[in-house]
């Protein structure tokens, strides 16, 4: 998940070189939401927390 | 006195935004010199925090190349925020003594505890950065567009993301990474 959330990452910065700024936007935010999902399912599971 | 031109807000946010990016590059860079020397392999949470200081380093650097827009630092604001949390969440996990720490400590702190210090002043700094109002009149867009230091920082930046993911991918593939 982490190498799919950089890919995400690395898209969205050639966006900006690119002078795309709906696109990097986009990716960004879906970068983001990945990670959000990523740290609060961690912390659920594999940290055994309970939310 | 001459009031200060709009030119000159626009200039000066400008250069506030290019040293808290590089702030950021410079802590990245830390990280991947611990990595690579100290052998100080990063966990799936130091991941996430850095996923969430390019996140940072994407909103102001779109602020440099597209001008001043609240929506960049809205942007900004919620990574440093995502940082913030985990690392307080990495904090949390080693804060009572005797259940140990992770990697080496940088000037009596681990990295995870400069992470937290540093997002929140990204935080503090970008709040107070955006509620410039006269900056967001974007006349000056191309002065910063096409500068070399821009391309320096976006050049710096997309090496980065280059270098973690090859590292990702020898350390976790496309898997899970280790807790």
């Amino acid at each position: 998940m982490m190498i799919l959330i950089m890919c995400l990452l690395l898209a969205s910065i050639f966006s900006i070189w690119l002078l795309k700024k709906r696109y990097a936007f986009i990716l960004l935010f879906i970068s983001l939401s990945i990670s959000i999902y990523a740290f609060v399912t961690d912390m659920s599971t594999k940290l055994n927390i309970q939310l | 006195m001459d009031k200060i031109s709009d030119r000159n807000i626009n200039t000066f946010v400008s250069i506030l935004n290019i040293f808290e990016v590089s702030g950021i590059i410079f802590t990245l860079i830390i990280a991947l010199i611990f990595q690579i020397f100290l052998h100080d392999l990063p966990c799936s949470l130091c991941l996430l925090q850095r996923i969430g200081f390019f996140g940072i380093i994407l909103g102001l650097l779109m602020n440099l190349r597209f001008g001043l827009h609240p929506s960049h630092y809205s942007i900004a604001l919620l990574s440093a925020l995502f940082t913030s949390f985990v690392a307080l969440r990495q904090i949390a996990l080693h804060i009572v003594p005797g259940t140990g720490s992770y990697g080496e400590p940088l000037l009596g702190l681990h990295l995870y505890t400069w992470s937290f210090i540093l997002s929140m002043l990204v935080l503090i700094g970008t709040s107070v950065i955006l509620g410039i109002d006269r900056q967001y009149q974007n006349y000056y867009i191309d002065r910063m567009r096409n500068h070399w230091i821009t391309y320096l920082l976006l050049t710096i930046t997309t090496l980065l993301i280059i270098i973690n993911i090859i590292s990702i991918y020898i350390s976790c593939g496309f898997g899970e990474c280790p807790a």
